[in-house]
């Protein structure tokens, strides 16, 4: 049940961040078109990729946290991808003509 | 332009952070959750049939070359089939060396190698001034038939052999230390997971495998759905993986031999010792199932971890079946690690599907790696065969190496590709000998499996490591394989070689906490027997 529950706040939360995008842009008078929501909802798959990566590789705890290294190197390259594509939408978002 | 004014800006920035970071505990606490989970672990939540892998888009008609290719040539007497040269136990590496010999935890360390006796040896303890005609009869007709093993035992016996046997001998007080100290726990789980045998057999075939067959005979309404059904029992009763193939009889020993493992400790299976094996006519089908080993104790190999457990659950599934089989009326015969062999299991567990054979010479399963302890049923039950499978191994074994490299004893090839010629099979050269010596060279409980650990296929089975199983497989370029290798070496830590053996007695990985003594006990003892 915890697990579910989990998921609904998860998703709760990314519509959450997907409606502050809009609402700055909007306050803005900048539109967000499909490919921005395209290029922001890859940016989140990243995300939740990245740190599910992380939980996978910390959650295995063989030999006293091997894992550790390979655990913060994915995250760390998916996490990175995620804020560079999102920085990128935005400044789409921003530089777009009128 | 537009404003956005700050409490406008805070809010949306705030519900936006909020939520993100929402999202991340969540999918990290999901797979945290996943990754400790002992349903991702390689064990017997598989045993309702559920398979991490999906085998059928890799099916394919022929085994592939890589899982020992055959070359032949046909032996006379009936010694070959189709190419494949029925193993003559003598030849084994037991036999062949009979100065050195298994040191089980547990007994006389000592036993392990008696030098005293090397002129019994394939080679006598000086190498004859005339070569190979220096040789008995029987292994001057071996060495002609697979010439590079000559080499391969020469180097063993002369220049490996001695050296091992100073190092055994003068780690003796080392490993009893470990095994009394650090290594006591593992070595009480071992001798508790053999608490309870399982059968040998040792009566022949017309015996043994009619033994209890019901007069009266279950006629399946096709080979499909008893193979169906053979495959749900099988699960049923805790096989991590079941596969059906006709039994290729090239597999067959020729004949057993004492010292010559399969089923030499059980005295021929009923077949005699030294005696021609004459294959009965109702071995039609071999039926496979697995067990695996316990995962994380396995990590902590050569000197925490055991065969045992994987032993158990095999032997006693195939022993189990052949009950079922035998009361369907059908006879059946169990070939085990508890139960001996009449047959090398990595062929037919490559031609069932189960995976493709390595460079450790054993048969690796995706799903499983190298995490598997197979036994065969023998049967005449018409089945439906399965397909052998290719997972795209030839492309990452060839790259990888990192079994030959963690190997205490370097008993494993560095070939790129499979180099060897024996049995009529071309293969990877493992030395089974120093492989063997290797076991009696490390603590803790009999065996090393050091190879088995650090095998990148034997991973979890959380979601990361199915991604890339799937991945590997259907790469075909060997950039993914690159990838995974370079990660697998760079950014997971492990011990290497002379690390394992003693005086470090290091696992390939840290044995996990609940295996290591000093977490539990304080101190010992006198035991006050019969007292309290």
């Amino acid at each position: 049940m915890w697990m579910m529950l989990l998921n609904v706040l998860m998703g709760l939360g990314l519509a959450a961040a997907a409606w502050a995008v809009y609402s700055v842009a909007k306050g803005y008078g900048k539109a967000v078109k499909w490919w921005h929501w395209a290029m922001l909802l890859v940016a989140g798959v990243l995300w939740i990729v990245g740190f599910s990566w992380l939980g996978a590789q910390m959650g295995e705890e063989l030999g006293g946290m091997v894992f550790v290294q390979g655990a913060l190197f994915g995250w760390g390259v998916l996490f990175i991808l995620s804020i560079v594509l999102t920085l990128i939408t935005f400044q789409l978002i921003r530089r777009q003509a009128k | 332009m537009a404003e956005v004014n700050r409490r406008d800006f805070l809010k949306a920035a705030g519900v936006g952070a909020a939520g993100l970071s929402v999202a991340a505990a969540g999918s990290y606490w999901n797979s945290y959750h996943e990754g400790q989970s002992a349903f991702s672990m390689q064990g017997q939540e598989h045993r309702q049939g559920h398979e991490y892998f999906n085998r059928e888009p890799f099916r394919v008609d022929k085994v592939t070359p890589f899982s020992w290719e055959v070359i032949g040539p046909d032996l006379p007497d009936n010694h070959s089939v189709g190419g494949i040269h029925r193993i003559d136990m003598r030849w084994y590496y037991g036999e062949r060396f009979k100065s050195a010999g298994h040191a089980v935890a547990g007994s006389n360390p000592a036993v392990g190698y008696d030098l005293t006796k090397g002129d019994l040896d394939c080679m006598p303890n000086t190498w004859p001034s005339n070569g190979l005609a220096g040789l008995s009869t029987f292994y001057q007709k071996y060495y002609d038939l697979y010439p590079m093993m000559v080499d391969v035992d020469k180097e063993y016996k002369y220049d490996w052999l001695p050296q091992l046997v100073e190092r055994f001998k003068s780690s003796i007080d080392s490993r009893a230390s470990f095994n009394a100290n650090e290594g006591l726990i593992a070595m009480a789980r071992s001798e508790a997971q053999r608490a309870v045998p399982v059968s040998s057999i040792t009566t022949p075939p017309e015996e043994n495998d009619w033994s209890g067959v019901s007069a009266r005979r279950a006629v399946f309404e096709s080979p499909e759905l008893a193979s169906q059904l053979i495959k749900r029992m099988a699960a049923d009763l805790g096989a991590t993986f079941v596969g059906v193939t006709p039994l290729n009889k090239g597999w067959v020993a020729y004949s057993h031999a004492p010292l010559g493992g399969l089923g030499g400790g059980t005295g021929g299976r009923g077949f005699g010792l030294n005696t021609p094996i004459k294959i009965p006519e109702w071995w039609d089908n071999a039926i496979l199932v697995t067990g695996t080993m316990s995962w994380d104790v396995n990590a902590g190999d050569p000197n925490y971890g055991d065969s045992w457990t994987g032993y158990n659950i095999s032997s006693q599934i195939a022993q189990q079946m052949v009950k079922f089989l035998k009361y369907l009326g059908y006879p059946a015969r169990w070939h085990s690690p508890f139960g001996g062999y009449d047959f090398p299991v990595p062929g037919i567990a490559a031609e069932c599907g189960m995976g493709e054979i390595g460079r450790t010479s054993n048969c690796l399963a995706p799903d499983f790696g190298g995490n598997v302890r197979p036994a065969v049923i023998t049967t005449s039950l018409p089945l439906a065969a399965d397909k052998p499978v290719d997972f795209n191994l030839a492309e990452f074994c060839s790259r990888c190496k990192l079994c030959a490299q963690v190997c205490p004893t370097q008993a494993i090839s560095y070939a790129d590709q499979p180099d060897f010629e024996i049995y009529g099979l071309r293969r990877f050269c493992t030395n089974l000998a120093k492989c063997r010596d290797g076991w009696n060279l490390g603590a803790g409980p009999m065996g090393c499996r050091a190879c088995i650990s650090v095998c990148p296929w034997t991973k979890k089975n959380t979601w990361v490591h199915r991604f890339v199983r799937e991945v590997l497989s259907h790469d075909a370029t060997g950039t993914s394989q690159n990838v995974a290798i370079w990660a697998e070496r760079t950014l997971y830590p492990k011990n290497y070689a002379d690390d394992l053996n003693p005086p470090n007695y290091k696992g390939v990985y840290e044995p996990p906490k609940w295996i290591t003594t000093n977490e539990y006990v304080s101190s010992f003892v006198n035991t006050p027997m019969g007292v309290k």
